[in-house]
């Protein structure tokens, strides 16, 4: 798994690439609890090319939506691929994250 | 019917092996790719609960996982040396809203709702747990 991080002025784009299970999960999470331990609660992932999540990534998701939520922010996704999708749709929480179709339109959806 | 039988450690870096041999056994058995991916899903979750449950933690102990397919068909069975462990206990009531959605057990349910059918047992000391999952007859498979 590979992650990147970009801050803009009031958003910070995380992309993911490769799998999100148990092996990954911790360092996905610290990652964003990195950004939501210095306020910064307005996030965007970019899950294109992440070709495997397991409920140990949900979990990561689930947390940090809880977190910036309650600090009055978001998580919404900029793309998302069909294995990131399917697992949220078996999951029954695909309902929780507002997707857009790319980068530009989540950024501006805060 | 084809089988194949994995051994691997109780580590999570070990879970990858698993889906490389549940996708390609699902393959085998004629499933679409999204069935692939759901059965990869599913084993994978199984195998996280034994290494985060039932051993609590990494191990070096030995987990098999025995495949076994017909067409339309996909045999799954994990057999572990942990202290007893029925995943299917730990089922929880999902009720829940979108403003506290849930957090833990999402991995057993996950199972059930891709599997058709999920059993456990405690044999000669070791835990079993058997998963089947049969190709939906309307599923393409290129789709």
């Amino acid at each position: 798994m590979d992650i990147q991080t970009q801050e803009h002025k009031r958003v910070v784009v995380v992309t993911v690439q490769g799998r999100i299970d148990s092996a990954t999960a911790g360092e996905f999470e610290d990652t964003l609890n990195e950004f939501t331990q210095q306020g910064k609660n307005n996030i965007v992932l970019d899950l294109s090319n992440v070709d495997f999540i397991s409920s140990a990534g949900l979990r990561v998701l689930v947390t940090t939506r809880k977190a910036v939520k309650g600090a009055g922010g978001n998580i919404v996704f900029a793309g998302s691929s069909e294995q990131v999708l399917e697992t949220l749709e078996i999951a029954g929480l695909d309902v929780l994250f507002e997707k857009y179709s790319d980068r530009e339109a989540a950024i501006g959806s805060f | 019917m084809d089988s194949a039988t994995l051994r691997i450690e109780g580590q999570y870096d070990q879970l990858q092996s698993v889906r490389d041999l549940i996708n390609q056994a699902a393959e085998n058995a004629g499933f679409s790719s999204k069935e692939c991916y759901a059965c990869q899903l599913a084993v994978s979750e199984a195998v996280e609960n034994i290494i985060r449950h039932g051993y609590g933690r990494e191990v070096e102990n030995k987990i098999q996982v025995t495949v076994s397919t017909e067409p339309g068909v996909l045999n799954v069975e994990l057999t572990d040396d942990a202290p007893p462990f029925n995943p299917t206990n730990n089922r929880k009531e999902r009720q829940w809203s979108i403003d506290d959605p849930p957090i833990g057990g999402l991995g057993i349910e996950i199972i059930h709702s891709i599997m058709d059918d999920v059993e456990y047992s405690r044999e000669s000391g070791r835990n079993h747990l058997s998963l089947q999952k049969k190709k939906r007859a309307s599923s393409e498979s290129t789709d």
